[in-house]
């Protein structure tokens, strides 16, 4: 397990130095000019200039790309091309928005897709089945903008008094601000909560078919224990994995959320970024999004050995 | 193989799933050339129209322009099917070499190839697309490409693997016993042994593209206007959705119709070229 745990850890370290070596050379990929683009075709010489040395655009890219990678190590992420405030400040005060907004949409999405998984699979072939499994079909198509732009038009008609597009920090307001995270995590998790079901019934009607499970029916386990005790904990692995395989879903998902609600998280910072050319931000917030992802998914692997003890011994699971 | 030996699976219905996604697929490619080659009014052709509900003229209603909504719902549906289809080709076309070679080579070669598809399917695709659309001005060129390069590596590992147990396989050692190159073998005998993978995978890919399209056209860095498409019709008609519901509500539709057809197409293909699974 600590070999496994030790090739995982280098493996993550492999892909956030890879993205940063990507993101660094993004503005020597600038077609044209860089300089010119950010500074906009009326930007003075002197602009041009500025930008050109605070990009490090004048030097070779390894050399640059050592030295920033240096400042970002000691937490330094450079100013913004805009305002000239510190992007790291920019960083740490958008951050929590999307983590707390990843943290509330993992949760409902494991509360509600948990146990529709185990529903439909319980009720194979029948009426609730085939309207969870349809459901969650459908809901992972639909991207997280449209529900979430029906949704804003569904509740300011309906209920014009929940707060739908009024972010305020948890700090200020915990009442007002677990409100106006409800809808963006709910939205969130659908796509999300929809593939943990269907990869948990898939998953479940498989190990039915096991000889351990005629054993548990055979010395009169009842149907719910089979179904909970049996099938669905030696489902549990699978559905780690599928949860570590959605949590680039949520990545993405949480940049466009923000656009849509209107809150100040990472994601619309790189949106906004984006578009006035601030490239000191766009790198710094993509690789903060990118290290996220990777913390989260090794995270997963530690928890591997805690659902499923076997693994703890051994180091393979026998549950896929 | 498995046609040869029961021959009635050839003439077996196909599965419903497959019929409906190819349905609404087709339906929306003829509606966009219908609209295109007979439509009453051009995608930016302004009118007095101005915010209406649905009527004779327009009958979905028109935009903040006075935009017919229907036509340019319909020619939407063309420019995100454009982007689908032609991100998943150049996906596919990049990716199935790849992985023919890896898999069929083995050896540093595949290692090399593996290790770098690896780690780019390790970075979240809407990342990436992010960091493309950051460096490149926006479009459809961009998003094919851009696109198209993030859904590589998948096609390179799923062809891989059967590559590379086919290379094991008798025909594979008489065809080269006999004299026959290395690229006609793979071309020859292993990739027809990968092509059901990889027609499900494009249809699978191309309905992730079309979201990932739409979403990115959403933020504004998609598609540009003038051009409609049905993520910039979406965020455009958010302002007025209060008054008119429906700009918000038909582009909504449209994309996830056209997003279940594409799942349905994958899901029914998988059922059919791959009938045990």
């Amino acid at each position: 397990m600590g070999a496994v745990l030790l090739r995982r850890s280098v493996r993550a370290l492999v892909v956030l130095l890879v993205l940063s070596i990507l993101i660094s050379g993004l503005t020597h990929l600038i077609p044209g000019d860089p300089a010119t683009i950010i500074a906009g075709e009326q930007g003075s010489p002197e602009l041009r200039a500025q930008i050109r040395t605070q990009l490090g655009l004048d030097r070779p890219f390894l050399t640059q790309y050592l030295d920033w990678l240096g400042r970002v190590l000691h937490g330094d992420f450079g100013t913004s091309l805009m305002d000239s405030r510190s992007v790291g400040t920019m960083i740490g005060d958008r951050l929590p928005v999307s983590l707390q907004l990843a943290v509330m949409a993992t949760v409902l999405a494991l509360l509600w897709g948990v146990t529709a998984g185990i529903l439909a699979a319980t009720y194979r072939g029948r009426l609730l089945d085939v309207v969870l499994n349809g459901g969650a079909f459908v809901g992972v198509a639909t991207p997280p903008f449209v529900v979430g732009t029906l949704l804003v038009l569904l509740v300011s008609t309906v209920a014009p008094a929940w707060p739908v597009l009024s972010y305020v920090p948890f700090g200020e307001d915990p009442v007002r601000n677990l409100q106006a995270m409800l809808l963006p995590a709910f939205v969130l998790s659908i796509p999300f909560g929809a593939a943990l079901c269907r990869y948990l019934r898939s998953s479940i009607v498989e190990i039915q078919s096991q000889d351990f499970m005629r054993t548990a029916a055979a010395k009169g386990a009842s149907r719910w224990r089979m179904i909970l005790r049996h099938a669905t904990r030696n489902a549990l692995v699978p559905l780690l994995t599928a949860t570590g395989l959605q949590f680039g879903v949520l990545v993405g998902g949480t940049v466009i959320i923000e656009q849509v609600f209107g809150l100040p998280g990472l994601g619309s910072l790189i949106v906004n970024s984006i578009v006035q050319h601030d490239f000191p931000v766009v790198q710094a917030a993509i690789l903060t999004l990118g290290a996220t992802y990777v913390l989260l998914n090794l995270l997963v692997d530690l928890l591997y050995p805690v659902v499923d003890p076997r693994i703890r011994v051994t180091g393979v699971s026998h549950g896929r | 193989m498995v046609a040869e030996l029961e021959p009635s699976t050839r003439r077996r219905r196909p599965p419903a799933s497959l019929v409906a996604g190819a349905v609404v697929i087709g339906a929306l490619v003829a509606l966009a050339l219908w609209v295109t080659l007979f439509g009453r009014y051009g995608v930016n052709q302004p009118s007095d129209a101005i915010l209406e509900g649905p009527s004779g003229a327009h009958w979905l209603g028109a935009d903040n322009l006075g935009r017919d909504l229907l036509t340019r719902v319909l020619v939407a549906g063309r420019t995100s099917l454009l982007v689908a289809a032609g991100a998943t080709l150049l996906a596919a076309l990049i990716g199935v070499p790849i992985g023919l070679v890896a898999g069929y080579r083995g050896g540093p070669a595949d290692s090399a190839l593996m290790a770098f598809v690896d780690t780019a399917l390790a970075v979240p695709p809407v990342l990436l697309a992010l960091t493309l659309v950051a460096v490149f001005k926006p479009g459809v060129g961009t998003l094919i490409l851009g696109v198209g390069l993030i859904f590589t590596p998948y096609f390179a590992r799923l062809v891989r693997g059967p590559a590379l147990s086919v290379r094991e396989q008798d025909f594979v050692a008489a065809a080269r016993i006999s004299g026959v190159g290395g690229s006609l073998i793979m071309l020859r005998h292993v990739l027809p042994n990968v092509a059901a993978p990889v027609i499900v995978q494009l249809a699978n890919t191309a309905a992730t593209c079309i979201l990932i399209e739409a979403s990115l056209s959403y933020l504004g860095l998609g598609v540009q206007p003038p051009q409609p498409s049905w993520g910039r019709m979406v965020s455009e008609g958010q302002r007025y959705m209060q008054e008119t519901p429906l700009l918000v509500i038909v582009p909504c539709v449209a994309l996830v119709l056209a997003s279940v057809a594409l799942g349905l197409l994958a899901d029914g293909l998988q059922k059919r070229l791959n009938p045990r699974r």
